[in-house]
């Protein structure tokens, strides 16, 4: 396991899953029944360490979203350096390996994992549109959009907004405006 | 609408100057098949695609073309950043420097301005996706010659991630497009 995977699960670790950061206003009255209430701790722990020899995720097969139809989808992490979370869909360039995302501080660790769980469900979402009746597909994007909602959460209390409708830009000063933008990291 | 979320959709942290590279990687910017003629292609495109999976498919694809409009000009701007002028002119830069000091500006590799002729479009959903299904692999190919003219390990990680999502995206077009040809969804 990686040193990036390892502060994962220590944040993990210390971070209860439910009630705390996520209310019903986040998501809507109906959306609160997506919330991965089902999935504890140890599962969602589990989501970083390696893949199944098949590709497939820990969740996928935990929460027993296998389903023969759906492609086999790759860990959050592994698929967001291949730029690709479908293991039949990777091909990789000449013998070009996926580049490891090394953080130089907390903040930007933080801000890699909530790009890879942004990245996962964006790479879902494309696949869905196409494949709109894949409920387990459907079930891990909702998973994911919890663990990311809570990544940003936390992302957003301690280093800053990241969009104009976040709770923490109700202070003395506007801090929206304040570096780094996107184009100026590290 | 659409929001901004103030992070790249994938990391951009390139160190040193590379003015050569600047110039080349200019044209994922705004080239005929860079990012941002294929975000708007699709944008373009979306309003009159027959069913929702289509609506939903080019909306998707083209808002995420934006993002990577956002980590291509990044990649520029890191590469350029605090050049100097003879820095500038040994790259073969001073045209772009004239016109434009050390702002961004879409243009191809060899300086051609971007314009919306690149953004094909004919009123026929099958043509229409046969001509993304093209852009994305001529797209991948553009990032696999940029790969080629670099040694740098942080301009090649967010090549290779980018050259992924082309792969994506065709797949993802191949699909609709095969469904749109059983449906028969010609104009």
């Amino acid at each position: 396991m990686n040193n990036y995977n390892y502060e994962y699960m220590n944040y993990l670790n210390n971070t209860p899953l439910e009630g705390s950061s996520i209310s019903s206003n986040d998501f809507g009255s109906d959306r609160i029944n997506y919330m991965p209430k089902n999935m504890d701790n140890y599962k969602i722990q589990l989501l970083n360490q390696s893949p199944q020899k098949d590709g497939t995720d820990y969740l996928t097969n935990l929460m027993g979203f296998t389903n023969t139809n759906s492609p086999a989808i790759t860990e959050p992490y592994k698929g967001f350096i291949r730029g690709n979370m479908f293991e039949n869909l990777y091909e990789q360039y000449k013998n070009y390996k996926p580049m490891n995302i090394n953080s130089t501080n907390e903040r930007e660790n933080l801000l890699n994992q909530l790009q890879q769980y942004a990245f996962a469900l964006i790479d879902l979402d494309l696949y869905l549109d196409v494949n709109p009746n894949d409920s387990s597909a459907i079930k891990l994007y909702n998973n994911y959009l919890g663990i990311k909602k809570q990544i940003m959460d936390k992302y957003e209390n301690m280093y800053g907004p990241l969009t104009l409708d976040s709770d923490d830009l109700n202070k003395n000063s506007w801090v929206w405006i304040r570096s780094p933008w996107p184009w100026e990291e590290r | 609408m659409w929001k901004y979320v103030k992070t790249l959709e994938y990391p951009v942290n390139i160190k040193k100057k590379d003015l050569r590279m600047a110039k080349y990687l200019v044209t994922q910017y705004g080239g005929s098949n860079g990012e941002l003629a294929a975000a708007f292609r699709y944008l373009n495109q979306r309003y009159t695609m027959p069913d929702d999976k289509g609506k939903a498919l080019l909306t998707d694809i083209g808002t995420e073309e934006l993002a990577h409009v956002e980590m291509i000009s990044t990649m520029i701007y890191q590469l350029m950043k605090d050049a100097t002028i003879e820095e500038i002119k040994a790259a073969g830069l001073e045209g772009h420097y004239a016109e434009h000091g050390k702002d961004l500006y879409p243009t191809d590799a060899n300086g051609v301005p971007f314009t919306v002729a690149y953004f094909a479009s004919v009123g026929d959903p099958v043509a229409n996706l046969m001509e993304d299904m093209a852009a994305e692999q001529k797209a991948r190919a553009v990032y696999e010659n940029l790969i080629d003219l670099t040694n740098d390990p942080d301009v090649i990680g967010p090549l290779l991630f980018l050259r992924q999502r082309e792969v994506i995206h065709f797949n993802r077009f191949k699909k609709l497009y095969e469904e749109y040809v059983k449906k028969g969804y010609t104009k």
